[in-house]
């Protein structure tokens, strides 16, 4: 991201760290004498660090400006595409796993979300019908695997649901 | 006579056997993301009970020397550090992957790990009682700033975005330490009314949302493979030809690497993911080429992996001495000395000297193992890694990390607490936050809170408050490293300036 873009989003994060150190201060007030000492410390740290940081990003902001307005754009390799909706969807496929792993069970939700994540990663050559049938094929194999590893031989529970 | 007893109580066929396939779990292990070394051990824990005492402690300490070694795979390969011990190992060990130089960072790891681990092994034989007096002399307050060391030496190297920021993750971090019931005063807070918060941010969760997640998230946004090599780097690496010289010329930082490790092993609750980042500091102010770290110089990944293996067995120290277990992991492994009737501290070394030295022999065996096992292993998984192509790659490590944050605890809130740390982990890195200071915040906001109420009530009693911070000499060292620490970077920085302005001038 350019600096200019960059900066809506770093003056958000800043104002909301700042905004959690005075929650953080706020909240302590309820607790004992010894619970509230370190909260406090931590509270006015990252209060002062975020407003720090929000006077830097005004401060860079204006420089980049200046200089900005004296250069000449720089004809550089075309960016790359870049598929940010990609990076969201893959959130919510994992949102949704983690949400449905109780009632779907562990080897249904991981299997689904595995070949939902392994379609949604961008790639040059497109998916033919037998692409997509060898990554479902080895999705079930890691899957199971997986399953079978943790379950069956290191004797460490998965989540489990209505299906299996 | 009495050590070659030792010996052949070591180089039994059982012995053998168990240290090897030992080796081998430890690695598997330490390699899967939500299982520490303290985990690793506990869970084999119940095969030992029907073992002979040395038997089975030989078979706990080689599995965790191993997976303590196999926390890299994962830092090197996916930027998902095994263990918390090799954190400082994913700086320098994924960008050398990313760029085609992963097989040379495992091998460096494999032969910095034994190198590492033999040397905390030897010093732990020829060292242990002035190494417990030293362990002796860190009070709360001492702690407390070793803490604070740790995290600013953290928040000022890993800032991608600058120190400030670096220092705004580190202390984001902390405050992620405070959700939960509070180490001294048992207040709950910061749960938001969640019973899942109640017990705090699990520092395995916390590092499979912050570190793995991202990289899952960004394999979506463009079409580049995983691993970008270029074709002159697309031959076999060599051992002996190519990790070889590398590791000489890091001959210093080796040392050095050791020499930390050893100590902050003695120290107990310090343990190796604070050994590896200083160590990783160390190398990084002395090279060179300081700028160079934290994109794929194998000094990192040297001086990471040194320092944490160097500290598996000068973490027996407090353990075996004091009974003061220096890392969970020993805590478990002190539990089976209890299970199997050994009595631990100064008589350990006379009345059980047997077993004691059986045990340390078998160990080293077991470090000298990974050598062999290690290199074949990892020359395979770094294979594994450049072969699949990413939309395999992807769902495999969101599967593993999501699996991995669940088994931490068996809690499905785990899970959520790791995508939504990997979520929003993502977005302030996309802003040059960087996660590693967060993630080393977490881990040691605990002993750093701990620590500052002992140190706190200490001074309160002893009406001497400035003094019990800011008065005892270790104390001072270690505050003078932190100021370093912090300001050493702005000033360098204006130093630079300075002399650019003069030159075009």
């Amino acid at each position: 991201m350019s600096p200019d873009r960059k900066f809506p989003a770093e003056m958000a994060i800043a104002v909301f760290l700042a905004l959690l150190g005075i929650y953080i201060l706020f909240s302590s007030r309820s607790f004992s004498a010894l619970g509230s000492l370190f909260p406090r410390i931590i509270g006015v740290l990252l209060l002062i660090l975020s407003l720090s940081l929000v006077g830097s990003l005004l401060n860079k902001l204006r420089k980049a400006r200046a200089v900005l307005s004296e250069s000449v754009h720089d004809p550089a390799s075309p960016p790359k595409e870049v598929m940010l909706w990609r990076s969201f969807a893959s959130v919510a496929i994992m949102g949704l796993w983690v949400g449905l792993v109780p009632i779907g069970g562990f080897i249904t939700t991981s299997l689904l979300s595995f070949l939902a994540i392994a379609f949604l990663v961008p790639r040059e050559a497109p998916w033919t019908p037998r692409s997509a049938a060898g990554m479902a094929v080895s999705g079930l194999v890691t899957v199971s695997a997986i399953y079978l590893l943790l379950t069956k031989l290191l004797l460490v529970p998965l989540p489990s649901g209505y299906l299996f | 006579m009495e050590f070659l007893s030792y010996v052949a109580g070591v180089l039994t066929p059982i012995n053998i056997a168990i240290i090897a396939i030992s080796v081998v779990i430890g690695i598997v292990l330490g390699a899967l993301p939500g299982i520490s070394s303290a985990v690793a051990v506990a869970l084999v824990l119940p095969v030992t009970f029907t073992m002979e005492p040395a038997t089975a402690l030989i078979f706990l300490g080689s599995i965790y020397m191993a997976s303590c070694y196999g926390g890299s795979y994962g830092a090197i390969l996916l930027n998902a550090p095994g263990t918390p011990q090799s954190i400082a190992t994913t700086f320098d060990g994924f960008p050398m992957t990313r760029r085609g130089e992963g097989a040379l960072a495992m091998y460096l790891s494999c032969l910095v790990s034994v190198v590492g681990g033999l040397t905390g092994i030897i010093c732990f034989v020829l060292l242990a009682p002035p190494l417990s007096k030293i362990a002796l002399m860190f009070g709360p307050s001492e702690l407390f700033w070793l803490g604070i060391f740790g995290v600013s030496i953290m928040s000022t190297l890993s800032g991608e975005g600058g120190p400030l920021k670096g220092l705004i993750s580190g202390v984001l971090g902390l405050a992620l330490s405070l959700v939960g019931i509070a180490v001294i005063s048992s207040d709950t807070r910061y749960t938001l009314g969640m019973p899942g918060l109640v017990g705090g941010i699990g520092i395995v969760p916390a590092c499979i949302g912050l570190l793995v997640i991202p990289v899952v998230i960004d394999m979506m946004r463009t079409k580049d493979e995983y691993i970008q090599m270029p074709v002159s780097r697309q031959r076999k690496v060599r051992f002996l030809e190519d990790a070889m010289p590398v590791l000489r010329s890091n001959r210093l930082n080796l040392l050095r690497s050791n020499i930390i490790g050893l100590f902050v092993g003695v120290v107990p609750a310090a343990g190796g993911a604070i050994a590896s980042l200083l160590a990783y500091s160390a190398a990084m102010r002395s090279s060179g080429d300081p700028a160079s770290y934290g994109k794929g110089n194998p000094g990192g990944v040297i001086a990471s992996e040194t320092a944490n293996n160097a500290t598996v067995a000068s973490s027996f120290v407090p353990t075996f001495v004091l009974a003061v277990p220096g890392t969970p992991a020993d805590a478990v492994i002190l539990a089976a000395m209890l299970i199997h009737g050994l009595q631990v501290g100064p008589a350990l070394f006379t009345h059980h000297a047997d077993i004691l030295w059986t045990f340390m022999l078998g160990l080293s065996l077991a470090t000298a193992l990974i050598l062999p096992i290690g290199l074949f292993m990892g020359r395979h998984a770094y294979q594994f890694i450049v072969a699949v192509p990413k939309s395999y790659l992807a769902p495999l490590i969101a599967t593993t990390a999501l699996v991995g944050s669940f088994s931490y605890q068996n809690s499905h809130f785990d899970m959520v607490i790791a995508l939504v740390l990997g979520g929003f982990g993502w977005l302030i890195a996309r802003c040059g936050f960087s996660a590693p200071p967060m993630v080393l915040g977490l881990l040691l906001g605990p002993i750093i809170e701990r620590s500052f109420t002992q140190a706190f009530l200490i001074g309160r009693a002893t009406n001497d408050q400035i003094g019990i911070f800011l008065g005892r000499p270790i104390s001072i060292v270690i505050i003078i490293c932190v100021l370093i620490s912090v300001f050493a970077p702005h000033i360098m920085s204006n130093i630079t300036k300075r002399r650019g302005a003069r030159h075009v001038s």
